[in-house]
């Protein structure tokens, strides 16, 4: 015999789970619980674990709420079509991100490499304005008044592209 | 092809991987009916909590029907529907306190479901017993001596090593046993 453990332990163990505790048990068991502690104390708490189980499965108004099984076939049911969606549509949204950041290297590269011709550009277009105040007497200077308003139209009309393309991927972002 | 086509598809090519889904929901519906009341009385033990168990079967179940092991026999579907029940509730315990299962003060847990426990003699006599030992204690008594698990089920299903099973359950049903007779002892039982 164990010293911490009881050996006939699994017997009255046993018969409480099947239900023959006491009634199914013979006088020999009855006797050993009736001396043993330990079996005792098992006897005590499984009957009453076992008769608060009994009374929550025999209680209608007791248990789980109003949940039904087809309830919660079909809310499986979504679930997977949605992962079975995520999973679909994964690769193209790491394709388009892959895509995004190739986008604005390739810009910044371009605009590295090719710095010193848009600078250029820039200032001829510059220069094309402060030569035209020069002459407001002249008929045509309201044209090439608005010509000078090149640069600046074209710099805004940028920044305002990178701003609602900014917000455009923020939002798609957030969908995700 | 239609999106409806196209996920028909990546679920049939899931269901292909993983071997055929022999559960439909005529059989799931048969296995939730004699499931669920002892799941959701295992929960509503071990948490003291009705509406919670409420909400973490729900979960158990739709994690099982996502996991897709509906080809295992009832007595493997069981134990996986109880080690998910009691993930879940382990879950619960961390995310708002960052706490383990030991670390949950027992006074939170007292009010071992309120629903109906004046209805119930068993009740009267375990809900304040239950109460007082920790939820690690309840979950193996529970699984132990109510669900009648073997000490090898206990451990695939509360992740605790098979070894130390029967320790803590020597242990817990000690302390268990003298709250229930302490119980017993109270006067207003006694009347």
């Amino acid at each position: 015999m164990n010293l911490l453990f009881c050996s006939r332990q699994k017997e009255v163990r046993e018969a409480l789970h099947r239900g023959q505790w006491p009634e199914g048990c013979d006088r020999r068991l009855h006797a050993h619980v009736a001396v043993c502690q330990e079996c005792k104390d098992l006897v005590l708490v499984a009957q009453t674990l076992q008769q608060d189980r009994r009374e929550i499965m025999q209680e209608p108004n007791f248990g789980p709420s109003s949940t039904t099984a087809a309830m919660l076939w079909w809310r499986s049911e979504l679930r997977l079509r949605r992962g079975a969606v995520e999973r679909m549509t994964r690769p193209i949204a790491i394709t388009e991100r892959f895509a995004l950041v190739g986008m604005v290297i390739a810009v910044v590269g371009l605009a590295a490499w090719q710095w010193k011709q848009i600078g250029d550009w820039l200032f001829s277009l510059i220069d094309t304005t402060s030569a035209n105040t020069l002459y407001t007497n002249d008929p045509g200077a309201f044209a090439f008044g608005t010509a000078g308003w090149f640069p600046v139209l074209l710099m805004a009309g940028l920044g305002t592209f990178v701003v609602i393309w900014g917000v455009a991927v923020f939002l798609l972002a957030e969908k995700d | 092809m239609t999106w409806d086509d196209i996920i028909s598809q990546a679920k049939t090519g899931d269901m292909a991987e993983t071997d055929t889904l022999l559960m439909d929901e005529e059989i799931f519906a048969a296995f939730y009916h004699r499931t669920s009341r002892a799941v959701w009385a295992y929960l509503a033990r071990v948490s003291g909590n009705a509406a919670l168990a409420d909400d973490l079967l729900q979960e158990s179940y739709l994690r099982f029907l996502c996991a897709r092991r509906l080809k295992d026999d009832e007595n493997t579907c069981r134990s996986y529907l109880f080690r998910i029940a009691t993930n879940l509730l382990r879950d619960h315990w961390r995310r708002p306190q960052t706490a383990t299962l030991d670390e949950i003060p027992e006074t939170a847990l007292i009010a071992a479901d309120s629903r109906h426990s004046e209805r119930m003699d068993s009740q009267a006599l375990l809900g304040p017993a239950f109460a007082r030992l920790g939820p690690r204690e309840r979950q193996l008594l529970w699984l132990a001596y109510a669900e009648g698990c073997t000490h090898r089920e206990i451990s695939q299903i509360t992740g605790l090593g098979a070894a130390s099973i029967r320790i803590l359950l020597f242990r817990a049903r000690r302390k268990m046993a003298r709250l229930l007779r302490q119980q017993m002892l109270k006067p207003e039982r006694k009347s």
